[in-house]
């Protein structure tokens, strides 16, 4: 879609000195872009030297945000030779700035980490009027292969050159994937072996709703080297089986001593016992110094304290389960949004850690950092993707489970009572089973009485218009089998449509968890992420019981749709003094591919049709 | 109400006790000496969802030394307050020592956990440094606390202490230790009367020589809701204490206000001066932007809209420290902040023979400015005043959305401190309001299905085309059109291009044409369709409990008029009466005509004063009620069978 909203953005770059006609077209609606991005990685039999250079044009307001430089730094990464340079739109330095002057901060990680041993040295960069131009420059001199993984090409804001070079001696192997773009590398043999990946014009990160995680990934250069040591470790080998290996050297003398088996247990009871008990007796606190980030703490020192990150609570986990007789694994996992891992290449792009034990035949997955997840169910984070069980004998590649729409149900028993004023009151009783019972439950933990009352009102985003709810309780937990209820009272807040002595009801009282209203199926280049499959049923009783007056009542006539993905269906009854809708749908899958979307689009339109049909409730002439 | 205790120092206006006297709601228990009220403790009757508690936080501070003791202990009421409360963190200056810290979880059997020394971690930014742990074993019913020392700060001149905590407080103490012949001032903000005066303790010692101990204590504070929607001045309604050193030996007097507000003036005038300091060259620079201009309106003009449009504000915030070293920096860089470029504007207007002085003031994202409190603290920002033909304008260069002799909406206050020399003086400022306006003229052509293609324009003026220009620049396009302009959320919307336009009257408009498929439900023989939504059809003032006041900044007028017409062949069978209600400082008026296939409602919300005190958010929240009301009235059209 073209729009004509930049025309006071676009007159201020020709009358600047930067040239309009250079500039990608997505990169005023984002707010700048980078004329270039390059990486050099030389490796060496010490470590890897790598540069980052980048020149990048801020072009309004919106490109305000990326005016700022971040790098972070520890013990085995050394951050050196920082370069900073700021640009007017003449091509005038009006400022440099070096490591010096940027913003040192120690020990934080990412916002769920206590504490962790890296710097991280930031400097906001202001320019002067638009659009300006930031070079910068900086090397990071990493001591150990580990952490040779490439860079990316791909960024939020428009690319217009991307490149890396890799620098190896020929005795280090440094095996290497492009994803999301179809680039080759150029190689010129020799010591040390040079490789170049370059690429021109390389969109900005789609922006769409609805994204899929694989892509809001940026393309990038994945790299994986055949062989290193880091801190007392080492790693040689390009297979999955090695990159277990050498996790499980990392955390061989973590584990708890070997135990006796409980006796007089079944083995899944084994297991509620050890995943309950985890859960019960610590909690997540991530502390990470050093080579901490990776390898466990002692499953004893854990258990003490009653803390501990995610590899720390699946090493205690598995020590339980182990002492208790059970086989299980701990398994690495990058969790759903954090980055892919692709089978065929195997690497370390792992970001959390969590738990597989075998029961006869079954296979229980778990995950004790979710406080609220029945043993054996998986947070939506850690389901269907590709990960590593470290076993005895090295890493296997699984992939965790992916819930069923049978797994994730909701069962939405609602009563409205229409008023003289044709409002509704409203009483409805939610059972929700498996991710939305989660979601849920954290939606009681983390907010008030009043916002949580004001989050739950957008759940009734349907055709009454928006509601006023007044009571909400919480019974039962997503960790029983049976999940947990919500009880909720209230009214609307607008009368419904009353014309001809009659009230037009629509029994649709929730908003729809699939509104693809704007997507639109021709021009949509990804697929569409659905969240996760789901059933739900909506059983609506609207009530006149105790008003005078009506006449008669009629309901909508049974109806279904379907597509390859999901059904919706509407049963109706009706009594004396109520009229009962009754809505199952089935939505099967996480995604709907591109190919899928037109027939999609099209059975959510007919099922949103359909939904909007009222019940009509005729008042008796007066 | 004006407090006068800054006047008289701590000493004056508390009641003094011995030291052996006096008492709180929880005896000073050492560090591990729990009772068994403690451990009885639940959530407070007026906040049942709190997870956990502060059960007291106190804090001694020598105020000739700096030197800080703190004991803080919280009650985990259940699993999420273990979240809330099981991990700590707390910060000090680099040069200060950190001693005798101790933390530990007491088990509801009474067993202690300490945390060990190797577990207390150090975060560091810039200079201040933040000590972090978690509590082990931490679980429901526990109990966890923590103490330490700070000292090497040296002498304490000022200080802020918020007395609430992000879980719900029983009990905060803080006492300040002062010697003999120190004066310190203070306030308190947001603390109930009959709390806001120190219980003042004698220590032991010679009479002539004996400290003084002043001891605020606040009990029962709910946690502060940082989500409640316009909320600004955020700093007064903090439960606060901040305190001062005043050199003041005597009694106060007016005249020595005057006096102090003089000397801080000439402090800030200096301050200021070394930032100004004329580059070279900037004398002809000057008149060359004002060459061929006679009158000081002129020039000011011209010189304002120079720095305005030539130097980029870059500020996440007004109170920013400045990004240079002085004007000369600033115009090779042209870029600074808003006080930066105010301060140009300063020196160029005074280049220029315009009479000028720069305003400090206190923005109204911060706090209102306290005229009893004898404190340069209180100021986050400087505007510039001069001196025209037609009388005193007062300038700032932020934005380009502001026009020239107004200020931007937060820098909107009653009073600042007018800079100069040993004429620096207390001013009020008289500012004329930009009439704020937006008009939406909205038009809905709904077909026989009930789908509308729509148009909207939405114009801007006075303080609103700042507001909407300012996220217009800052905000994706798709967002801005769907949130701040359209706030339509019916299935059936599809977005369409729009355009976004500043006139030479500074009126910021937008104008877009998008389509609602069925937008308006059909009924036998009827269309039923929902109004458009505009400005405040969703209430936004959900919430019962309010912990500030609301600030809508400025007064300002919306206005909608909507046309929707129906298909051929309908005719209007109703549309939503004329009504109109109002609450002190609010009114809404709505008149609707119908004309054929076509009906017209105009909408009018003026928002008549801009600060509205939290005793009148009922009022306010059942106005915003009736509003969304209103909003959600209905249009309906009956088809006659033909065309």
């Amino acid at each position: 879609m073209k729009r004509l909203a930049f025309i006071a953005a676009a007159v201020v770059l020709l009358t600047s000195c930067v040239s309009a006609a250079d500039i990608p077209e997505t990169a005023v609606e984002r707010g700048g872009y980078f004329e270039y991005r390059l990486y050099t990685a030389e490796v060496t039999d010490k470590g890897v030297r790598e540069e980052t250079r980048a020149r990048l044009v801020i072009l309004n307001d919106r490109g305000e945000r990326f005016a700022g430089l971040s790098i972070t730094g520890d013990t085995y990464n050394k951050i050196d030779n920082v370069r900073i340079d700021l640009y007017d739109s003449c091509g005038q330095r009006v400022y440099s700035k070096k490591l010096k002057d940027m913003l040192r901060t120690c020990g934080f990680g990412p916002s769920y980490s206590l504490y962790t041993s890296s710097c991280t040295y930031y400097i906001d960069l202001p320019g002067p009027a638009y659009p300006y131009t930031i070079e910068y420059a900086y090397t990071i001199e990493s001591t150990s292969l580990f952490f040779l993984r490439g860079g990316s090409l791909q960024s939020y804001l428009p690319v217009v050159r991307a490149a890396y070079e890799l620098k190896r001696p020929p005795g280090l192997d440094v095996h290497y994937q492009v994803r999301g773009l179809d680039i080759e590398p150029q190689i010129t043999e020799g010591n040390p072996m040079v490789y170049r990946w370059e690429v021109a014009d390389v969109a900005p990160l789609p922006n769409d709703d609805y994204l899929p995680v694989e892509a809001e990934e940026p393309a990038h250069l994945a790299l994986s080297p055949h062989a290193f040591r880091f801190d007392r470790s080492q790693y040689s080998g390009f297979s999955w089986k090695e990159v277990g290996n050498w996790y499980r050297s990392l955390a061989a003398d973590r584990y708890l001593p070997a135990g006796s088996p409980a006796a007089a247990k079944t083995g899944i009871e084994v297991i509620w016992d050890a995943y309950n008990r985890v859960l019960q007796e610590t909690r997540y606190v991530a502390v990470s110094i050093g080579i901490g980030g990776w390898q466990p703490h002692p499953a004893s020192d854990v258990q003490q304290c009653g803390y501990g990150d995610c590899k720390d609570m699946a090493t205690l986990l598995v020590s339980y389960l182990r002492q208790a007789g059970v086989e299980a694994y701990p398994v690495l996992i990058a969790t759903r949004g954090s980055g892919t891992i692709d089978p065929e290449f195997p690497s370390f792009g792992f970001n959390h850690v969590i738990t597989f034990a075998i029961d006869g035949s079954d296979t229980i997955w778990m995950d004790p950092t979710c406080d609220d997840c029945l043993c054996g169910q998986l947070p939506a984070a850690d389901q269907d993707v590709p990960v590593l069980a470290v076993t005895d004998t090295g890493g296997v590649l699984l992939r965790t489970p992916s819930s069923t729409a049978d797994d994730n149900r909701w069962v939405r028993t609602t009563t409205l009572r229409l008023r003289k004023d044709h409002r509704l009151g409203i009483e409805a009783e939610w059972e929700v089973t498996g991710i939305g019972a989660l979601r849920l439950q954290a939606l009681f933990e983390d907010s008030d009485v009043e916002n949580r009352l004001r989050r739950l009102e957008g759940y009734f985003a349907g055709e009454l218009g928006s509601v006023k709810l007044t009571a909400a309780t919480i019974t039962g937990s997503p960790s029983d089998t049976s999940g947990l209820t919500i009880r909720l009272e209230g009214a609307t807040e607008r009368p419904v449509d009353f014309l001809k002595q009659t009230c037009y009801i629509p029994p649709s009282v929730y908003g729809d968890a699939l509104d693809l209203s704007a997507l639109n199926p021709e021009t949509r280049k990804y697929p569409v992420n659905l969240g996760y499959p789901r059933r739900m049923r909506d059983v609506v009783t609207i009530s006149w019981k105790g008003m005078t007056g009506v006449a008669e009542a009629t309901a909508p006539a049974h109806d279904s749709v379907e597509c390859d993905l999901g059904f919706w269906r509407r049963a109706a009854e009706t009594g004396e003094e109520w009229v009962k809708v009754i809505q199952d749908s089935e939505c099967r899958e996480r995604e709907v591919g591109c190919e899928q979307l037109a027939a999609f689009s099209a059975f959510v339109r007919a099922r949103q049709t359909k939904a909007r049909e009222f019940v009509k409730v005729k008042m008796a002439s007066e | 109400m004006k407090r006068a205790a800054w006047i008289a120092g701590v000493a004056l206006s508390a009641a003094v006790l011995t030291a052996a006297a006096g008492g709180t709601a929880w005896a000073q228990q050492e560090f591990g000496e729990i009772t068994e009220r403690e451990w009885q403790l639940q959530a407070p009757s007026d906040y049942r969802e709190a997870n956990a508690l502060v059960i007291f936080d106190r804090i001694y501070v020598i105020g000739a030394t700096g030197e800080e003791r703190r004991h803080i202990r919280y009650k985990v009421l259940n699993k999420q307050g273990i979240e809330d409360v099981g991990e700590r963190e707390f910060s000090y200056s680099k040069r200060e020592h950190l001693e005798d810290l101790k933390a530990q979880t007491v088990l509801p059997g009474g067993q202690a956990i300490a945390v060990a020394q190797s577990d207390f971690h150090t975060r560091k930014v810039g200079d201040r440094i933040n000590c972090t742990f978690a509590f082990p074993q931490a679980d429901s019913g526990c109990i966890l606390e923590y103490s330490y020392r700070l000292w090497g700060g040296g002498w304490m001149y000022s200080d802020y202490r918020i007395f609430s905590h992000a879980v719900y407080t029983l009990e905060t103490e803080f006492a300040l230790e002062v010697g003999v012949g120190l004066q310190y001032q203070f306030r308190t903000r947001n603390v109930p009367l009959g709390k806001r005066d120190p219980v003042v303790v004698k220590l032991p010692g010679a009479e002539m020589k004996a400290k003084q101990k002043f001891i605020w204590e606040l009990t029962n504070l709910p946690p502060i809701d940082d989500d409640e929607p316009y909320r600004g001045f955020w700093a007064d309604f903090v439960p606060s204490l901040t305190y001062t050193y005043s050199s003041m030996e005597r009694k106060a007097t007016n005249q020595d206000a005057m006096d102090k507000w003089r000397d801080i003036g000439q402090v800030w005038e200096a301050h200021l001066n070394e930032y100004i300091g004329k580059p070279r060259d900037f004398k002809p620079f000057v008149r060359g932007l004002i060459k061929g201009l006679d009158s000081s309106y002129q020039k000011s003009k011209a010189l304002y809209d120079w720095v305005v449009g030539e130097i980029a504000t870059r500020q996440d915030d007004f109170s920013d420290n400045f990004h240079h070293d002085g004007i000369g920096d600033l115009l090779k860089a042209k870029y600074g902040t808003s006080g930066e470029k105010n301060l140009l504007l300063l020196e160029m207007l005074r280049t220029a023979g315009v009479k000028a002085w720069p305003i400090l003031i206190c923005t109204r994202d911060y706090a209102k400015f306290d005229p009893t409190w004898l404190g340069a603290d209180q100021f986050t920002h400087a505007i510039v005043f001069a001196e025209v033909e037609q009388g005193g304008i007062y300038l700032d260069a932020t934005s380009k959305y502001n026009t020239y002799g107004t200020l931007p909406p937060v820098c909107r206050t009653d009073i600042g401190l007018l800079l100069d020399g040993d004429k620096s003086e207390l001013v009020k400022i008289t500012t004329g309001e930009p009439a704020s306006n937006r008009i939406d003229m909205v038009t809905y052509r709904l077909d026989q299905a009930g789908n509308a293609s729509c148009s909207t324009s939405v114009m801007c003026t006075g303080y609103l085309t700042a507001a909407y220009g300012r996220a217009y620049e800052t905000t994706e396009p798709d967002e801005y059109l769907d949130d701040d302009i359209l706030g339509i959320t019916h299935d059936g919307y599809k977005r369409g291009t729009f355009e976004a336009t500043l006139d030479s009257l500074h009126r910021f408009r937008v104008v877009t044409g998008y389509t609602v498929e069925g937008a308006a439900r059909s009924m036998e023989e009827n269309l039923v369709v929902d109004m458009p939504p505009g400005m405040f059809s969703r209430n936004p003032f959900r919430n019962k409990r309010r912990t500030f006041p609301i600030n809508f900044n400025y007064p300002y007028t919306y206005q909608s008029i909507v046309q929707i017409v129906g298909p051929d062949g309908s005719v209007a069978a109703s549309a939503p009466p004329d009504t109109a209600f109002m609450v002190d400082g609010l009114l809404y008026e709505r008149h609707c005509s119908a004309d054929g296939s076509m009906v017209q409602i105009r909408n009018s919300l003026k928002v008549g004063k801009p600060l509205f005190e939290v005793d009148e958010y009922p009022d306010l929240r059942e106005f915003f009620v009736e509003v969304e009301k209103a909003s959600a009235e209905k249009v309906v059209f009956t088809m006659t069978g033909g065309q």
